[in-house]
Protein backbone atom coordinates (compact mmCIF):
# COMPACT_ATOMS: atom_id res chain seq x y z
CA UNK A 1 0.00 0.00 0.00
CA UNK A 2 1.93 3.54 -1.41
CA UNK A 3 0.59 6.96 -1.23
CA UNK A 4 1.31 6.87 -5.10
CA UNK A 5 -1.64 4.82 -5.31
CA UNK A 6 -3.97 7.59 -4.48
CA UNK A 7 -4.29 10.59 -6.81
CA UNK A 8 -4.50 14.39 -5.89
CA UNK A 9 -7.74 14.43 -4.26
CA UNK A 10 -7.13 10.79 -2.72
CA UNK A 11 -4.11 11.94 -1.29
CA UNK A 12 -5.67 15.12 0.03
CA UNK A 13 -8.23 13.21 1.90
CA UNK A 14 -5.83 10.90 3.77
CA UNK A 15 -3.32 13.69 4.85
CA UNK A 16 -6.62 15.78 5.95
CA UNK A 17 -8.26 12.70 8.04
CA UNK A 18 -4.45 12.33 9.67
CA UNK A 19 -4.08 15.70 10.47
CA UNK A 20 -7.94 15.62 12.57
CA UNK A 21 -6.99 12.14 14.21
CA UNK A 22 -3.51 14.28 15.07
CA UNK A 23 -5.35 16.89 16.38
CA UNK A 24 -7.92 15.46 18.87
CA UNK A 25 -5.20 13.10 19.86
CA UNK A 26 -6.65 9.68 18.73
CA UNK A 27 -3.70 7.06 18.20
CA UNK A 28 -5.46 5.75 15.14
CA UNK A 29 -6.95 7.73 12.29
CA UNK A 30 -10.69 6.00 12.35
CA UNK A 31 -13.65 6.29 9.85
CA UNK A 32 -15.15 9.39 11.36
CA UNK A 33 -11.66 11.22 10.08
CA UNK A 34 -11.76 9.52 7.01
CA UNK A 35 -15.45 10.89 6.35
CA UNK A 36 -15.10 14.30 7.67
CA UNK A 37 -12.27 14.62 5.30
CA UNK A 38 -14.68 13.21 2.77
CA UNK A 39 -17.01 16.09 3.11
CA UNK A 40 -14.28 18.77 2.66
CA UNK A 41 -13.43 17.36 -0.83
CA UNK A 42 -14.88 18.37 -3.48
CA UNK A 43 -16.07 15.49 -5.28
CA UNK A 44 -17.54 13.41 -2.54
CA UNK A 45 -19.44 15.81 -0.80
CA UNK A 46 -21.37 16.92 -4.01
CA UNK A 47 -22.51 13.73 -4.60
CA UNK A 48 -23.72 13.27 -1.04
CA UNK A 49 -25.71 16.81 -0.76
CA UNK A 50 -26.87 15.94 -4.48
CA UNK A 51 -28.55 13.21 -3.04
CA UNK A 52 -30.02 14.78 0.20
CA UNK A 53 -27.31 14.34 2.79
CA UNK A 54 -27.22 17.23 5.37
CA UNK A 55 -23.65 18.07 5.21
CA UNK A 56 -23.27 20.17 8.33
CA UNK A 57 -25.76 18.51 10.37
CA UNK A 58 -23.03 15.32 9.87
CA UNK A 59 -20.18 17.30 10.95
CA UNK A 60 -21.78 18.93 14.02
CA UNK A 61 -22.32 15.34 14.64
CA UNK A 62 -19.10 14.15 14.16
CA UNK A 63 -17.14 14.25 17.39
CA UNK A 64 -14.39 17.42 17.72
CA UNK A 65 -12.32 18.41 20.07
CA UNK A 66 -11.45 21.98 21.21
CA UNK A 67 -8.68 23.30 19.56
CA UNK A 68 -4.82 22.58 21.89
CA UNK A 69 -4.30 26.48 21.99
CA UNK A 70 -7.42 26.97 24.38
CA UNK A 71 -6.98 23.77 26.36
CA UNK A 72 -3.48 24.91 26.94
CA UNK A 73 -4.35 28.47 27.72
CA UNK A 74 -7.01 26.80 30.24
CA UNK A 75 -4.74 25.06 32.31
CA UNK A 76 -2.60 28.99 32.16
CA UNK A 77 -0.27 28.00 29.29
CA UNK A 78 -0.76 30.52 27.39
CA UNK A 79 1.21 29.48 24.02
CA UNK A 80 0.61 27.92 20.24
CA UNK A 81 1.95 24.72 20.16
CA UNK A 82 1.84 24.80 15.97
CA UNK A 83 3.70 27.73 16.02
CA UNK A 84 6.09 26.38 18.95
CA UNK A 85 6.52 23.09 16.58
CA UNK A 86 7.48 25.03 13.67
CA UNK A 87 9.94 27.24 15.43
CA UNK A 88 11.83 24.97 16.55
CA UNK A 89 11.78 22.92 13.40
CA UNK A 90 13.18 25.83 11.64
CA UNK A 91 15.37 27.18 14.45
CA UNK A 92 17.22 23.24 14.41
CA UNK A 93 17.16 23.57 10.25
CA UNK A 94 15.32 19.75 9.99
CA UNK A 95 12.95 18.92 6.99
CA UNK A 96 9.73 18.51 7.31
CA UNK A 97 9.00 14.55 7.38
CA UNK A 98 7.42 13.17 4.17
CA UNK A 99 3.76 11.36 4.60
CA UNK A 100 4.50 8.09 4.00
CA UNK A 101 1.94 4.91 3.82
CA UNK A 102 2.61 1.39 4.15
CA UNK A 103 1.56 -1.94 5.70
CA UNK A 104 3.45 -3.10 8.09
CA UNK A 105 5.16 -6.56 6.77
CA UNK A 106 5.21 -8.08 10.21
CA UNK A 107 2.10 -7.09 10.79
CA UNK A 108 -0.11 -7.03 7.42
CA UNK A 109 -3.15 -5.66 9.66
CA UNK A 110 -1.17 -2.78 10.44
CA UNK A 111 -1.36 0.01 8.02
CA UNK A 112 0.59 2.95 8.90
CA UNK A 113 0.83 6.57 7.84
CA UNK A 114 3.81 8.07 9.00
CA UNK A 115 4.78 11.96 8.69
CA UNK A 116 4.98 15.05 10.47
CA UNK A 117 4.72 14.16 13.98
CA UNK A 118 5.36 10.44 14.15
CA UNK A 119 3.40 7.46 12.53
CA UNK A 120 -0.94 6.88 12.84
CA UNK A 121 -2.42 3.33 12.49
CA UNK A 122 -5.90 3.33 10.71
CA UNK A 123 -8.45 1.62 12.42
CA UNK A 124 -9.74 -1.39 11.89
CA UNK A 125 -12.84 0.19 9.96
CA UNK A 126 -10.68 2.36 8.24
CA UNK A 127 -8.43 -0.08 6.98
CA UNK A 128 -11.06 -1.75 5.20
CA UNK A 129 -12.25 2.17 3.57
CA UNK A 130 -8.69 2.15 2.09
CA UNK A 131 -9.16 -1.45 1.10
CA UNK A 132 -11.76 -0.90 -0.70
CA UNK A 133 -10.86 2.17 -2.21
CA UNK A 134 -7.56 0.27 -3.43
CA UNK A 135 -9.85 -3.03 -4.82
CA UNK A 136 -12.08 -0.57 -7.02
CA UNK A 137 -9.20 1.54 -8.76
CA UNK A 138 -7.26 -1.69 -9.15
CA UNK A 139 -9.64 -3.27 -11.78
CA UNK A 140 -10.35 -5.94 -9.68
CA UNK A 141 -13.94 -5.62 -9.58
CA UNK A 142 -16.79 -5.69 -12.36
CA UNK A 143 -16.87 -5.60 -15.44
CA UNK A 144 -13.26 -4.93 -15.92
CA UNK A 145 -11.70 -7.80 -13.75
CA UNK A 146 -10.29 -9.34 -16.39
CA UNK A 147 -8.32 -6.42 -18.03
CA UNK A 148 -7.22 -5.17 -14.29
CA UNK A 149 -6.53 -1.65 -15.70
CA UNK A 150 -4.71 0.33 -12.70
CA UNK A 151 -5.73 3.81 -11.86
CA UNK A 152 -4.65 6.03 -8.72
CA UNK A 153 -7.84 5.64 -6.41
CA UNK A 154 -9.91 8.99 -5.81
CA UNK A 155 -11.20 11.03 -3.16
CA UNK A 156 -14.73 8.64 -4.46
CA UNK A 157 -13.26 5.73 -3.97
CA UNK A 158 -12.72 5.89 -0.27
CA UNK A 159 -16.07 7.53 0.01
CA UNK A 160 -17.28 4.62 -1.15
CA UNK A 161 -15.17 2.82 0.95
CA UNK A 162 -16.78 3.86 3.81
CA UNK A 163 -20.40 3.17 2.01
CA UNK A 164 -19.73 -0.26 1.26
CA UNK A 165 -19.87 -1.58 4.82
CA UNK A 166 -23.04 -1.40 6.52
CA UNK A 167 -21.56 -1.73 9.93
CA UNK A 168 -19.16 0.92 9.37
CA UNK A 169 -20.82 3.40 12.17
CA UNK A 170 -20.09 6.34 9.58
CA UNK A 171 -22.63 4.78 6.92
CA UNK A 172 -25.05 4.72 9.16
CA UNK A 173 -24.44 8.14 10.21
CA UNK A 174 -24.85 9.38 6.53
CA UNK A 175 -28.28 7.50 6.03
CA UNK A 176 -29.25 9.05 9.04
CA UNK A 177 -28.53 12.43 8.00
CA UNK A 178 -30.89 12.35 5.07
CA UNK A 179 -28.93 10.61 2.31
CA UNK A 180 -30.75 8.71 0.65
CA UNK A 181 -29.18 5.12 -0.94
CA UNK A 182 -31.16 5.08 -4.38
CA UNK A 183 -30.53 3.19 -7.69
CA UNK A 184 -29.07 6.58 -9.22
CA UNK A 185 -26.88 7.03 -6.29
CA UNK A 186 -25.30 3.84 -6.46
CA UNK A 187 -24.60 4.12 -10.42
CA UNK A 188 -22.78 7.76 -9.64
CA UNK A 189 -20.33 5.72 -6.19
CA UNK A 190 -20.49 2.57 -7.77
CA UNK A 191 -20.24 2.57 -11.83
CA UNK A 192 -18.73 -0.66 -12.49
CA UNK A 193 -20.75 -2.52 -9.73
CA UNK A 194 -24.28 -2.31 -11.06
CA UNK B 1 0.21 38.90 29.43
CA UNK B 2 -0.72 37.26 32.61
CA UNK B 3 -4.14 38.65 32.59
CA UNK B 4 -4.76 37.39 29.04
CA UNK B 5 -4.30 33.97 29.92
CA UNK B 6 -6.37 34.25 32.80
CA UNK B 7 -8.85 35.31 30.28
CA UNK B 8 -8.66 32.78 28.12
CA UNK B 9 -8.32 30.51 31.20
CA UNK B 10 -12.03 31.65 32.82
CA UNK B 11 -13.56 30.78 29.30
CA UNK B 12 -12.99 27.09 29.63
CA UNK B 13 -13.75 25.60 33.34
CA UNK B 14 -9.83 24.10 34.43
CA UNK B 15 -11.40 22.16 36.88
CA UNK B 16 -13.48 19.84 34.40
CA UNK B 17 -11.37 16.69 33.53
CA UNK B 18 -12.85 17.08 30.25
CA UNK B 19 -11.22 20.00 29.86
CA UNK B 20 -7.74 19.14 32.06
CA UNK B 21 -6.94 15.73 30.80
CA UNK B 22 -7.22 16.99 27.09
CA UNK B 23 -4.73 19.69 27.79
CA UNK B 24 -2.44 17.33 29.56
CA UNK B 25 -2.58 15.13 26.45
CA UNK B 26 -2.15 18.29 24.17
CA UNK B 27 1.17 19.67 26.27
CA UNK B 28 2.50 15.87 26.11
CA UNK B 29 2.25 15.51 22.48
CA UNK B 30 3.57 19.16 21.71
CA UNK B 31 6.66 17.76 24.52
CA UNK B 32 7.43 14.46 22.41
CA UNK B 33 7.76 16.63 19.33
CA UNK B 34 9.86 18.92 20.73
CA UNK B 35 12.12 15.91 22.16
CA UNK B 36 11.38 13.72 18.42
CA UNK B 37 13.24 17.18 16.91
CA UNK B 38 15.89 18.10 19.68
CA UNK B 39 17.18 14.18 19.64
CA UNK B 40 17.11 13.99 15.57
CA UNK B 41 19.42 17.11 15.62
CA UNK B 42 21.43 15.86 18.12
CA UNK B 43 22.05 12.55 16.33
CA UNK B 44 22.49 14.31 13.39
CA UNK B 45 25.31 16.60 15.10
CA UNK B 46 27.05 13.36 15.96
CA UNK B 47 26.22 12.93 19.93
CA UNK B 48 26.18 9.24 20.94
CA UNK B 49 22.71 7.69 22.64
CA UNK B 50 24.71 7.81 25.90
CA UNK B 51 25.44 11.22 25.88
CA UNK B 52 21.56 12.22 24.59
CA UNK B 53 20.15 9.73 27.40
CA UNK B 54 22.24 11.39 29.79
CA UNK B 55 20.96 14.54 28.86
CA UNK B 56 17.10 13.76 28.66
CA UNK B 57 17.67 12.19 31.90
CA UNK B 58 16.49 8.96 31.10
CA UNK B 59 18.62 5.68 30.50
CA UNK B 60 20.25 4.77 26.95
CA UNK B 61 17.61 2.11 26.37
CA UNK B 62 14.73 4.31 26.55
CA UNK B 63 15.38 6.61 24.29
CA UNK B 64 16.84 4.69 21.89
CA UNK B 65 13.73 2.44 22.11
CA UNK B 66 11.68 5.81 21.31
CA UNK B 67 13.58 7.28 18.81
CA UNK B 68 16.26 5.01 16.78
CA UNK B 69 13.82 3.49 14.90
CA UNK B 70 12.26 7.06 13.58
CA UNK B 71 15.38 7.47 10.92
CA UNK B 72 16.70 10.13 14.07
CA UNK B 73 19.96 8.63 13.42
CA UNK B 74 19.89 9.44 9.62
Amino acid sequence: MKLDAFDEGGRQVLVQARHAAREAHHSRIGSGHLLRACLDADGPSRVLTRHGLDAGAVRRALPGAAPDRELLAAIGIDIDPDEVRERVRRSLGLEPSPPRLYRRRSRPLHIVFAGEGGRLLFSPGARKVLEVALWRSQGSCKPDWRVRQRRPATALDLLAGILADGRNPMCCLLVEHGLRIRPQFLAEVFPTAT
Amino acid sequence: MASRTAQLAADLDCRDPAIGLPAVAALRSLLDDIETMQVQHARQLGWSWESIAGALGVSRQAVHRKHARRGAGR
